[in-house]
């Protein structure tokens, strides 16, 4: 047996394409409100280690079902040689030329016996007459057939859809291809496998191949935003100053330069994110000082506008716990060193300086600062930053940036929508994320510590992207 | 596949440079090689790091047809031949001229002992302190600084091969962390010893010819004060092992060579005397000049291959490669395969053509005494009157019904309205009823095709019918918007 072929056919601009485009997960596929934009077969076949599991084919619309269907009728003979009138109909040498459109579609019905109708029509338009030669064309090619109401618009026809589709097809799904979360596309595509029992096999290794290869993705994911959180961390500009030169004419251009260097780490790791998803065609924007937007980090927001940091860092109960928990440490050594005789003034007073430091500092990023240099002049530097909150906030956008582009589907050709509430830290993952930063913040300049930062902070982000992509419905 | 599990630097610098060389090439084009690579080492164990090591041994050999690490591999060994072949020269050439006897001045032991045995144990001795961590820490980061700068100094003399081996080598130095500049570090190590070595054992060698073929004599000689019987005493604790090699007090007191008497006439007297040094300066060279450097470059060749091993294992790189190795690759692209390298400009970008959308007129109520109207796969009639004639095609219709309409809205000779749902698309079978519509009207009878509209979200699919109507270039049909009254968006229609 080769493996199952599955041709999406349909009406001319009901969604074929989107499918096609969200279950091959390939953005490339041309989706457009254009009709006609499909002029022939495109096969996408999902592969492992190179073996055809299934293939999907997206196909024209109907263009002259109505006529193809007469000359069907018209050469009828018994209704066990309807799938054979139907070959004879794509393989007549004027019919090329006459109905292009439905020799294309067609053909690949007729070529493989493994192979599966999957029939598109859009749940927000009314059920018309015009679609039923195009149904019962497809009765007669005899193959396993499943319906699919794809709702594009907002209007709601589905139950009118399901009563003409149900006469014509064993199954009849509603499938969105363009909002669909991932488990209902891993719905759909067992729906597929349930066409025919030969299939099972095939689809069902593909269904794990793909889950495994979304786990992958995410680790890769959190390899890209741990490798990036670590680099801000240890993030530093600076400039050698003239003996004699005025530090503060440099100060506001080095914190600026600082700022700039964070942004484009973090939209860097944000793009190859995308790129781990296989999108490389999110729409950009050019802004008034040339750099290249994408609209996703637009809607984020700035990293340093007033509002992000309060959305996706740490809150201020949250950083002054943490500043105090961890001078209240530095106390209590200072207190054990005193036998005791300190009363735990050292811990009491640690806490409370920790406490407020993280109250008040957690919004604060490094300040330029002057160092002397051993043969003369200076040296102006800005970062690393020692702020946890950086950290924190790096990583909530990188969270939420991840959750969105893990559920988008291919198909979509809008804008990205955010949702409105970011995502928590449970304090529980707020310590584990804090301890594995901790070192870098202690020693940003040592590469094996950053190294190590890395190692210990990539499986606590895999299990949180994994945790946030479960939440939004994988 | 069975095959050594250690791996060599050349497969350390493979896992290096061909990452770099990687980084511009997509993620699946990478997946798609390597894991190409797994079908012969499903056969090795799948878990533990030997396994691992195993697979990534047999990667760093096959990728790229092993071209890379046999180029780093040659390169590696090119430059240790090099080097060897630099310091046998100089040890040879130290050697010829330390043991340099004319028959008028003896070969000077001192001499000797300061080119073969000291120097070497003093050089020896900063390597052991290197290697046992005390040197780093009494002079941080100089060991990588001053390896890489040594390195780099070097690989600009080298050919090809052994220049791009130096380069890689000194990156694992300057980038490579704790582990990977281990590595070099160790690799520098056994360099330098396997060098040294080979200038003390190439000058002993040329000793031991030198011997063999002439007539040497030895004394010696020292600007500063030495008494005898403590070189002596020195010559006995050194050799300790053999002191039996060691020239007695008269024979040392006999061979010193600064004297009033002129050598020649000392060397005629007793010519056993003057040739009796060279046992001991042989075992000397042997014990203090050779055997460090042979243990210690044993060890760091040792050293050189657990960091290398532990590196190996370690690589990020590697990892990555592992990952790629063991991970099942799934392919669920177009029929190119590799969706991340698609040309942006391919994609269709959603549009709303609004210039379109204001050639569309709001329709008015026709009659059909002034006009035929044809409804088109039962498409609503907004504006039509109620006791109009309405012919019906498409949809539903049989062909011939078609042809019927076609037939009879021609033979009336008026205008003709056609209404269309703008909700569906433009089919061809609709601009071949129209075009031979407007065949059988012929110039001067006006046809308009009122696209229905259910709401705003019709708009652009109105558009299209625009678009795709106005492509027939006919000056006598025009496209026309119509509302469908007391319809909305979210209304149920259900079959017309």
């Amino acid at each position: 047996m080769s493996a199952p072929r599955f041709v999406v056919v349909g009406h001319p601009n009901k969604g074929k394409s989107s499918i096609v485009a969200t279950l091959a997960q390939d953005e490339r596929v041309r989706v457009s409100p254009e009709p006609g934009t499909t002029t022939a077969a495109d096969t996408f076949p999902l592969k492992l280690d190179g073996r055809t599991l299934y293939t999907l084919v997206d196909t024209p619309g109907f263009q002259r079902a109505r006529a193809a269907l007469r000359w069907m009728q018209d050469h009828e003979a018994n209704a066990d040689q309807h799938p054979a009138i139907v070959r004879r109909f794509v393989e007549e040498p004027q019919h090329a030329e006459k109905f292009p459109d439905e020799v294309a579609l067609l053909r690949p019905l007729v070529d493989n016996d493994d192979t599966g109708v999957l029939y598109v029509v859009d749940g927000s338009t009314p059920y018309g007459p015009e679609y039923e030669p195009e149904m019962e064309i497809l009765r007669w090619a005899g193959r396993p057939r499943m319906a699919l109401i794809n709702p594009i618009g907002p209007a709601n026809h589905v139950d009118a859809w399901r009563d003409a589709l149900g006469q014509y097809f064993g199954v009849v799904r509603v499938f969105n291809a363009v909002t669909a979360e991932w488990q209902k596309r891993i719905e759909l595509l067992e729906a597929f496998g349930q066409l025919n029992e030969a299939w099972q096999k095939p689809v069902r290794e593909a269904i794990d191949a793909l889950e495994t290869d979304r786990d992958d993705r995410r680790r890769r994911a959190a390899q890209i935003v741990s490798h990036a959180v670590v680099a801000a961390m240890r993030f530093r500009v600076e400039k050698k100053l003239e003996e004699y030169a005025n530090p503060d004419e440099h100060r506001e251009a080095l914190e600026k330069q600082y700022r700039q260097g964070l942004r484009d780490l973090e939209r860097d790791a944000m793009d190859r994110v995308e790129e781990v998803y296989d999108f490389v065609d999110l729409r950009r924007q050019e802004t008034d000082e040339g750099s290249h937007h994408n609209e996703l980090g637009d809607a984020l927001g700035d990293l340093f506008a007033s509002g992000t940091w309060n959305r996706f860092g740490l809150t201020r109960q949250q950083l002054a716990l943490m500043g105090a928990g961890a001078s209240a440490l530095l106390g209590a050594g200072a207190d054990v060193a005193a036998h005791g005789l300190s009363f735990g003034v050292f811990t009491l007073s640690g806490a409370v300086a920790g406490g407020l430091g993280g109250w008040w500092g957690g919004g604060k990023l490094p300040k330029a600062k002057l160092l002397g240099l051993p043969m003369g002049g200076r040296l102006a530097a800005v970062g690393p930053s020692r702020n946890v909150n950086l950290a924190f906030v790096l990583l909530g956008r990188a969270r939420l940036h991840h959750r969105v582009i893990a559920q988008r589907t291919h198909a979509r050709r809008d804008a990205v929508e955010l949702p409105a509430s970011g995502l928590t830290w449970d304090d529980a993952l707020r310590k584990r994320v804090a301890e594995a930063l901790r070192p870098v913040l202690k020693h940003p300049e040592d590469d094996a510590v950053a190294a190590d930062t890395r190692v210990r902070l990539e499986p606590i982000l895999i299990d949180v992207l994994r945790s946030d992509t479960r939440d939004a419905g994988s | 596949m069975a095959g050594r599990a250690t791996p060599r630097l050349a497969d350390l610098l493979t896992l290096s440079v061909q990452t770099r060389r990687d980084a511009e090439a997509t993620r699946r084009a990478l997946h798609r090689r390597d894991r190409g690579l797994v079908a012969d080492y499903e056969d090795e164990p799948t878990d533990g790091p030997t396994g691992d090591r195993r697979r990534l041994l047999a990667w760093t050999r096959r990728v790229q047809n092993g071209q890379v690490r046999q180029r780093l591999h040659a390169g590696w060994w090119t430059a240790l031949t090099l080097g060897a072949v630099a310091a046998v020269f100089l040890g040879v050439g130290a050697a010829l001229a330390v043991f340099r006897y004319d028959g008028t001045r003896p070969i000077n032991v001192l001499a000797v002992l300061v080119v073969f045995v000291a120097l070497p144990l003093v050089t020896a001795a900063v390597s052991a302190l290197g290697m046992l961590g005390v040197l780093p820490r009494l002079w941080p980061g100089s060991l990588p600084g001053l390896g890489g700068a040594v390195v780099s100094a070097v690989a600009s003399k080298l050919p090809g091969a052994a220049s791009e081996t130096a380069e890689a080598l000194r990156g694992e130095l300057r980038r490579g962390g704790k582990v990977l500049g281990r590595a070099g570090v160790w690799a520098g190590w056994s360099v330098s010893q396997v060098l040294a070595l080979m200038f003390v054992g190439s000058g002993w060698v040329t000793f031991m010819a030198l011997l063999a073929t002439s007539d040497l004599a030895f004394g010696w000689a020292s600007t500063f004060e030495v008494d005898p019987e403590k070189l002596r005493s020195g010559l006995l604790s050194l050799l300790w092992f053999a002191p039996g090699v060691v020239p007695d007090a008269q024979t040392v007191e006999l061979t010193i060579s600064e004297r009033a008497v002129p050598f020649t006439e000392l060397y005629q007297a007793d010519p056993d005397a003057f040739k009796s040094w060279w046992r001991p300066l042989s075992w000397l060279i042997v014990a203090y000049g050779i055997a460090p450097r042979l243990l210690l470059a044993a060890w760091s060749v040792l050293r050189m291959r657990r960091a290398v091993t532990t590196a190996f294992d370690r690589h990020p790189a590697g990892q990555d490669v592992l990952r790629r190795m063991k991970t099942p690759l799934v392919e669920a692209g177009g029929p190119n395969g590799d969706a991340a390298q698609t040309d942006a400009g391919q994609t269709d970008k959603p549009f709303v053509d609004q210039t379109d959308l204001e050639t569309l007129e709001t329709t008015e109520t026709k009659t059909s005494e002034t006009w035929s109207v044809i409804r088109w796969s039962a498409a609503p009639t907004p504006g039509v009157a109620d006791d109009a004639e309405v012919r019906d095609a498409g949809g539903g219709c049989t062909l011939e019904q078609d042809q019927a309409t076609l037939h009879d809205t021609a033979a009336a000779g008026r205008p003709v309205r056609v209404y269309v749902k703008g909700w569906e698309p433009p089919l061809a079978e609709f601009t071949d009823l129209l075009i031979s519509l407007r065949d059988q009207l012929g110039d001067g009878v006006l046809t308009e095709v009122a696209v229905v509209r259910r709401g705003e979200t019709d708009h652009a699919a109105a558009s299209v019918w625009a678009r795709k109507l106005s492509a027939i270039g006919d000056p006598w049909l025009r496209v026309v918007a119509a509302t469908e009254p007391n319809r909305t968006d979210a209304a149920a229609e259900g079959t017309p």
